[in-house]
């Protein structure tokens, strides 16, 4: 690109163009390494994974932060990059800092339930940190779903947590404009009865 | 579009004859297909055509599916869960007779409540897309000779400011509703239907495999619980012997 589009409208023009101009060089074309901060995996279960971050040599805090991240979104979210990384951040404040990989659910999971994952999984996982970091309470960072998920946890567990974080977390479903509230709340419970105890894909 | 711009657009093309990997090439073919959308749209409205509604048929145009085709896939979906007609020369209308034909009485009632459904559902699409219309009207009147961009970006507001409305009232949440269950009451027809058929046939029905994956899952949550309670016991008894130390 030789010069900057200064139009507002015109902006747009100028990622374009950087794309293709990526995209034409084969070299460029490699996937985006992501998620490449160091990570020990400390606990598995089924499909999910707990990692342990590696700390950073700087004086450590005490409390260890677990990130709970959604089940259909990937964890590798808050580890994009070196510069655009969430985890790493937490690092160099000297945070312990653990993540729960979901995995990818499959029709195995059709009898999952709310209970097994905030009661089960999230359980497991958070006395795994408590106990590896030889701390009592942790903090809990959930993320999207990861974040009402945590809520509840924190709700029914509030001795294991001392603080608790929620980022883009759904709290209120039954705000009045909230269109997916209007219409499932309408709709009678034979939607998720159908058998095989998922939600189909396509309704 | 600028000058310096036309060097972009020939590698772009360049770039979908190439052999670039498949992830990237579906990512252009996008950019393509929105361009085509936008650059109908954009002569359509600069010729100052009176019916523009046709370009806020929602169901086909968001996520810039291809604007002409009627066939919304949720549909198709319903009686083609493998797809498979995207492989046949079977219309839809044929799929649908077919199966109106094998399905018992108390089925046809459900597609009849379907068709019910659908033709409610079009005629709030109708009203949607004339409503869209409108408020690009009134966007487009309100600014002073609008750019290119503003044009697409009336086009987007209007679309969705039409949709916000129409998506919450009572007529469309009632449709909507009618249409999810009558459509869970067929497939729970169907699978009641396949359950008597591997009955007869000897087959293992999907409600007994059901029950062993239900089983299964049970004995690994509670095999992973036993687990943790033995953890936590290991754990707290290296404590004690640790402080005894």
């Amino acid at each position: 690109m030789s010069e900057k589009n200064n139009h507002p409208d015109d902006a747009w023009q100028d990622d374009f163009a950087q794309l293709i101009e990526q995209l034409s060089h084969p070299s460029r074309q490699t996937h985006p390494a992501v998620g490449l901060t160091t990570k020990e995996l400390i606990y598995s279960e089924n499909k999910l994974q707990l990692f342990r971050y590696k700390a950073l040599d700087i004086k450590q805090k005490r409390t260890p932060i677990l990130i709970t991240y959604a089940l259909v979104n990937r964890p590798y979210i808050t580890d994009l990059e070196p510069d655009r990384s969430l985890v790493l951040r937490l690092l160099e404040k000297g945070y312990p800092v653990y993540l729960i990989d979901w995995g990818y659910p499959d029709s195995s999971d059709c009898f999952t339930s709310l209970n097994d994952y905030i009661n089960g999984y999230l359980y497991r996982c958070v006395q795994h940190v408590k106990r590896d970091a030889k701390r009592k309470k942790i903090d809990l960072l959930g993320v999207c779903q990861g974040g009402v998920f945590s809520l509840c946890y924190t709700a029914l567990h509030r001795a294991d947590v001392r603080k608790l974080v929620t980022l883009v977390t759904p709290v209120d479903f039954h705000t009045k404009d909230n269109t997916l509230s209007l219409w499932t709340n309408k709709i009678h419970s034979t939607l998720t009865d159908n058998n095989t105890g998922n939600v189909r894909v396509r309704l | 579009m600028t000058t310096k711009n036309d060097h972009t657009f020939t590698q772009f093309d360049d770039l979908l004859n190439s052999t670039v990997p498949d992830e990237y090439k579906d990512l252009l073919k996008n950019f393509k297909k929105q361009d085509a959308f936008y650059q109908q749209f954009i002569q359509h409205s600069n010729e100052q055509q009176a019916d523009l509604s046709t370009f806020w048929n929602l169901p086909n145009t968001l996520g810039f599916e291809s604007f002409f085709n009627q066939q919304p896939q949720w549909l198709q979906s319903f009686f083609d869960p493998n797809h498979s007609s995207e492989f046949s020369p079977e219309s839809l209308t044929k799929q649908f007779t077919h199966l109106l034909l094998q399905l018992p009485a108390q089925a046809q009632e459900n597609i009849k409540s379907i068709q019910a459904s659908l033709t409610k559902l079009s005629a709030l699409y109708n009203e949607l897309s004339q409503s869209a219309m409108q408020r690009f009207k009134v966007l487009n009147d309100a600014a002073n000779n609008p750019s290119t961009e503003q044009l697409c970006a009336h086009w987007l507001e209007a679309g969705e400011s039409a949709y916000r409305q129409i998506s919450q009232t009572d007529e469309y949440i009632e449709t909507h509703k009618t249409l999810i269950e009558s459509l869970s009451a067929l497939k729970n027809t169907q699978h009641t239907f396949s359950e008597q058929a591997s009955e007869l046939f000897g087959l293992p029905s999907r409600q007994s495999i059901q029950e062993l994956k239900k089983n299964a899952h049970k004995l690994r949550m509670e095999f992973a619980e036993y687990k943790e309670q033995t953890d936590s016991k290991l754990n707290a008894l290296a404590e004690t012997i640790r402080k005894l130390k």
